[in-house]
């Protein structure tokens, strides 16, 4: 049972190497749980979640020890439930979070923080969410893709209110969604057109026997029940196994992954083109 | 150029992209084959890219989290939560000579059979002959034989609200207390309890003060329970549960992974950070009440307080703190007091402390250090900087850690070339 914070290791790191900064204490106002978080390049910032407080932490890039957020949404207005996501768009200075307990997609400025609305919220019959957990956004090709417990949705970066999705990627052929399967994360990738996601092709009906880790990588464009353009299987040769989360290095043209506690680092170019 | 020249020029050609595509790519000709994949979406067949990991960064040394003490057969029992290392519970001796070295447990209850999820807290009854856990990452209460070693299964086990850390046995009253910080809960169980068995009663709601609840100690002679709170708040209804997984009944109540439950409305969000805090209840309270003592605010010094237990001799309130610090409070300290003893400092070996208990026979604090993999034995009555007077080490001393507790997110930083985890 460790203490909540965030970990930052040099992307060359390896073994048991330790981290050379650690965000972490009663002044970070972290919980225990933080699913997915956000780098907003532009503006140098860490936006994080707080499922237990119903917030959203947003920390300076460089944050280390005992620092508390910059800012931090949370608030009446705000509508925030159980809130263990968050990803950022910094070019729009948008901070995007899916909310499994509402069918919703909440968008917030980046400031003013505190009780703030969003200012726009994606819900309502005709977006057929059902519980959508993560969020990835392409601000370059304005696109918001966010996992469900039926599959992957994709919607316009600037949908509001109930809307349709531009593209639904689900069906038997397409490995995910449905109940008993799992999409861990999704990762938009401008750099080649790319939806990559994380998940579980069987398994989560019982906690502890997920099995068939995999990453799918689809091209732009692709919706409707079609196989992915490419796989990564959890198998003995890559070592993946209950994969929850990634995140890409274009520069060294890696998938990072997280897998049964540890963290892998796969070369992909192709990934990137 | 003649032609058989042109052709040999195209061939290596063609022969040196092979290998660069190769090398690039893990041995498959992708350029091609991708590029024919996005002709037909709908009939197209993936392109594996099964590759081992360039690098990996991982901690396969087990740290020490919740701990329970046996004093019948002087044996201590210690969650360990680090899925490298494989998730373990270890049963190490109460008396040892002091060592250096790294100590191998006794005995260690592991693998897929023992169903132990992330273990966090940690429980024992030498009169039953059980132990028990609970994990941070699951839903299940498990129940093992006090023996019990390697890959066995539980032998009973107990659906609880998901992600439930804390766990405390009320042996006099045969009861199992555990806390959910998920739901703000604390939940009572018959000792026995197995399946889907509700719990007997439980605390929760606004008025409990409960929030985002950790450890939890039950004391059957002052007929007290006391509960570590991070201080993340929001607002719960009394009842209230939730599973991540499975087809039990609290999988239905809300949205689950495995069935869509009710459907929450968009509303007003009631989440708020209160100070950290140790509240205290009555032993019999039901529902939503009020505690009988709040130990909150900028005197007390807690930072993340984690394990929580009462010193059977004096009396004092003994707080595993997370700067690095144990904390000791008044037998019936309340509001905004401070310690009356501390222990903290270089010496002290502390890092992330967790898990605590007071060996009263002994005479002898225990104290779970998670994050440099130790657990340390001092004085019962120590204070201020002092060295434990024994150590049970699980990695060498002085080596460096990765020390990731559950890692659930990835950011990738270009400025700093750093990689970001929350754990």
């Amino acid at each position: 049972m460790s203490h909540p914070r965030i970990s930052a290791f040099a992307s060359s790191a390896n073994g048991n190497a330790p981290a050379v900064r650690i965000i972490e204490g009663q002044e970070t106002l972290q919980g225990r749980t933080d699913h997915e978080i956000g780098l907003d390049e532009v503006h140098d910032e860490i936006v994080a979640a707080n499922p237990f407080a119903q917030a959203i932490l947003i920390f300076r890039g460089g944050a280390n020890g005992e620092e508390a957020p910059a800012r931090v949404i949370q608030g009446p207005k705000t509508q925030l439930g159980y809130t263990d996501n968050a990803t950022v768009d910094g070019v729009h200075g948008e901070i995007y979070t899916a909310q499994f307990r509402t069918n919703a997609i909440l968008v917030f400025n980046r400031e003013p923080a505190g009780d703030t609305p969003p200012i726009r919220i994606i819900h309502g019959p005709k977006t057929k969410l059902d519980r959508p957990e993560r969020i990835s956004v392409d601000p370059v090709n304005n696109l918001l893709a966010v996992t469900t417990v039926q599959g992957l949705w994709i919607f316009n970066r600037t949908d509001n209110g109930d809307v349709a999705p531009k593209w639904i990627i689900a069906g038997p052929k397409t490995g995910v969604g449905g109940e008993g399967k799992r999409l861990a994360t999704v990762v938009l990738s401008p750099l080649g057109k790319k939806i990559i996601v994380t998940g579980e092709r069987e398994g989560s009906k019982v906690e502890g026997g997920q099995k068939g880790s995999f990453v799918g990588i689809w091209n732009y464009g692709d919706s409707g029940d079609i196989p992915p353009v490419a796989l990564l299987n959890g198998n003995k040769i890559t070592r993946m196994a209950r994969a929850s989360s990634l995140a890409l290095n274009p520069g060294e043209k890696e998938l990072i992954l997280i897998s049964a506690g540890n963290i892998l680092f796969y070369r992909l170019p192709e990934v990137f083109r | 150029m003649n032609k058989r020249m042109a052709w040999s020029a195209l061939l290596g050609i063609a022969g040196i992209s092979c290998c660069i595509v190769s090398a690039l790519g893990g041995g498959h000709f992708f350029l091609s084959a991708w590029a024919q994949n996005a002709k037909k979406p709908a009939e197209r067949t993936p392109l594996v890219l099964d590759r081992a990991p360039l690098r990996e960064i991982a901690d396969p040394n087990p740290v020490f989290s919740g701990i329970a003490m046996d004093s019948q057969r002087e044996e201590v029992f210690i969650t360990n939560d680090n899925e490298p290392s494989g998730v373990s519970v270890a049963v190490y001796p109460a008396k040892f000579t002091p060592t250096e070295n790294v100590m191998e447990p006794r005995r260690r209850i592991a693998g897929p059979q023992a169903h132990l999820g992330l273990p966090c807290g940690v429980a024992i009854s030498p009169e039953n002959k059980e132990m028990y856990t609970v994990t941070g990452d699951g839903q299940n209460l498990n129940v093992f034989a006090l023996d019990a070693n390697g890959d066995v299964p539980p032998s009973r086990e107990l659906t609880v609200p998901h992600a439930s850390g804390g766990i405390s046995l009320d042996a006099k009253h045969d009861e199992l207390y555990i806390t959910t910080e998920h739901v703000n809960k604390v939940s009572v169980y018959r000792r026995t309890a197995k399946g889907e068995e509700a719990p007997i009663r439980y605390i929760q709601g606004p008025s409990t003060g409960l929030a985002d609840p950790l450890a939890i100690y039950v004391n059957n002679e002052t007929n007290e329970i006391f509960v570590s709170n991070h201080g993340n708040w929001r607002r719960t209804q009394p009842g209230e549960g939730y599973s991540q997984f499975g087809d039990g009944p609290l999988a239905f109540v809300r949205g689950s992974q495995s069935h869509p439950g009710i459907v929450e409305p968009l509303a007003p969000s009631t989440g708020k950070f209160l100070p950290p805090s140790i509240t205290i209840y009555p032993r019999t309270a039901q529902g939503d009440v009020a505690p009988l003592r709040t130990i909150q605010g900028p005197k007390t010094r807690m930072n993340v307080p984690i394990g929580v237990y009462r010193d059977p001799v004096s009396g004092e309130l003994a707080v595993a703190n997370g700067d690095d610090s144990v904390l000791f409070f008044a037998p019936n300290a309340n509001g905004d007091v401070a310690p009356v003893r501390i222990l903290k400092g270089p010496k002290t070996n502390l890092k992330s402390p967790t898990g605590l208990l007071i060996d009263a026979k002994n005479k002898e604090l225990w104290v779970t250090s998670w994050e440099n993999h130790t657990t340390n034995v001092f004085p019962r009555t120590a204070q201020g900087d002092v060295a434990p007077l024994r150590v049970i080490r699980s990695a060498p001393k002085g080596a460096t850690f990765a020390t990731l507790g559950r890692p659930s997110g990835l950011a990738y930083d270009p400025k700093r070339k750093q990689i970001l985890s929350p754990n």
